[in-house]
């Protein structure tokens, strides 16, 4: 219901929408309220996925044109700063102003790592050229604000979201990006604290928007991962959550 | 009536005969025989079902042609005695004491590169170690006793499995990865030994699973940046082995 009330809210605020064809822009989103999610272990936990129904395209890192809002802006530098930095005219100190602490520890990206990698051609991938940018989920974690941007890289262009993100992803690869707010600004980021629960459903779409509705997820004998359930009363009970849109 | 059978061949013993009557001589004479030391180092004998139901077992998870290494030896040994000497009687005797181990060798698992992004692969590999079944001998048995006691045994299975996600073509590393499994990754062996009709018979099953292992991280690409990944391989380890051999017919 949710979304449909947001689909309909776009529409209205379409003018040029024909009737029952709405032409969606580049970066177009759905983004849903901040949910709480219990996962029974970490209970501070919100998060509030973004869709694109129409995906946002970095062509060889530059942004597309397009109104973005601060934050989307940020968050997209910090794509295009993370991949294509080899084919931009940017330094080791300006890349670092976009990545945590944590991020160029794990990479060990001195510089002296950043100038050979620098001499890496990415436009020798053809692969590389359109980084699409599908949805993306803002995480609040024990008062850190995370956001997985999740995305696919083609030599063609992608005009929509595909349908079924788990089977697309399979055939054609989602990968993941992690951005963490720090002073203010997104920054490009690695931890393990990503081994959550949730986080780590993020190339299933539809199980993240499962997890969204249903708030909260458990662990499961039978599927690889914790999944979206909703547990009997008297678990909600224990963890003192009634679980939405459940009558207690 | 009591007496102490020591379980050699045809034997004399004394059995006290109850109060007042005082010790006499009681001879057992020892109908059939069969006793024998059993390892599964061997290519004939009532084991032999056993070992190649496990070697089928494990070659149909490693897809390979495994030998097994086999420790330990299970002590056999069964009577029919004529009680009294007199064909009046018949009891049977059996013992069934100490351990057979097969000592699988470790099986590495892996699966195909995994797609995630363009030119951009990651494997989920592993193995079982340390698979171990054992059949235990727990067999005492003599009807010349006021309880003859049990025929008894058991058939356990034990293995440790361990999958890793590695660095595929186009990864320079993989950092802060997590795997999850879906399934049981056990060799599990359930049976032993017990006694059907006039048979004693050792029977069981070998069995394994399939599997699903999803693993999540942070891959280090070429270009210099980490990227999160998710990938889900099914390991097809299905297998089902039952056997049953007679290890004794009581005549």
């Amino acid at each position: 219901m949710k979304r449909l009330y947001l689909y309909l809210s776009i529409s209205f605020l379409c003018p040029f929408s024909s009737l029952g064809q709405s032409p969606i822009s580049q970066g177009q989103s759905i983004t849903n309220q901040w949910n709480d999610v219990t996962y029974l272990t970490y209970t501070n936990f919100r998060m509030r996925v973004t869709t694109f129904e129409k995906p946002i395209v970095l062509e060889w890192g530059r942004l597309p044109s397009g109104t973005f809002s601060k934050e989307e802006t940020e968050k997209l530098k910090c794509l295009s700063v993370k991949k294509y930095f080899s084919d931009l005219d940017l330094d080791h100190a300006m890349w670092k102003t976009y990545c945590s602490e944590e991020y160029i520890n794990i990479l060990k990206m001195d510089k002296e790592k950043f100038d050979k990698k620098k001499e890496v051609d990415i436009r020798k991938y053809p692969d590389y050229q359109f980084q699409h940018v599908f949805y993306w989920i803002d995480y609040l974690i024990d008062g850190k604000q995370y956001c997985l941007v999740v995305c696919n890289y083609q030599r063609k262009r992608v005009e929509k979201l595909p349908k079924h993100m788990k089977e697309y992803g399979k055939e054609h690869g989602i990968s993941g990006s992690i951005l963490l707010k720090q002073d203010g600004r997104w920054k490009n980021h690695a931890e393990h604290k990503f081994s959550y629960p949730g986080v780590m459903q993020f190339s299933d779409l539809e199980e993240l928007l499962r997890i969204e509705k249903v708030g909260f997820v458990i662990d499961g004998v039978e599927h690889p991962r914790p999944h979206a359930v909703m547990p009997s009363k008297e678990l909600r009970q224990a963890v003192g959550k009634k679980g939405r849109g459940v009558s207690p | 009536m009591t007496a102490n059978y020591s379980g050699v061949a045809d034997s004399t013993v004394v059995a006290d005969t109850g109060s007042g009557y005082g010790d006499k001589a009681v001879h057992i004479s020892i109908i059939d025989e069969k006793k024998y030391d059993e390892g599964w180092d061997f290519n004939q004998g009532e084991l032999k079902v056993i070992q190649d139901k496990l070697k089928a077992a494990i070659d149909a998870i490693s897809g390979g042609d495994l030998d097994l290494s086999v420790t330990g030896t299970l002590g056999v040994e069964f009577k029919r005695v004529d009680m009294y000497d007199d064909g009046s009687t018949y009891g049977y005797f059996a013992d069934i004491t100490g351990t057979v181990n097969a000592n699988f060798p470790d099986v590495d698992i892996s699966s195909p590169d995994l797609y995630v992004l363009p030119g951009v692969y990651v494997k989920l590999a592993g193995g079982f170690s340390a698979s171990k079944i054992s059949l235990t001998g727990a067999t005492s048995y003599d009807q010349s006793k006021a309880s003859p006691g049990i025929v008894a045994g058991s058939l356990t299975g034990s293995t440790t499995a361990s999958v890793g996600a590695e660095a595929g073509v186009g990864v320079d590393d993989i950092v802060n990865f997590s795997i999850a499994v879906a399934g049981s990754t056990a060799l599990s062996a359930s049976g032993g030994i017990a006694v059907t009709g006039q048979d004693i018979k050792a029977t069981g099953t070998i069995a394994a699973t399939d599997f699903e292992v999803n693993a999540v991280g942070n891959l280090e690409t070429l270009f210099g940046d980490l990227e999160a990944f998710n990938v889900t391989h099914p390991f097809d380890c299905d297998v089902s082995k039952t056997f049953t051999t007679t290890l004794y017919t009581f005549n």
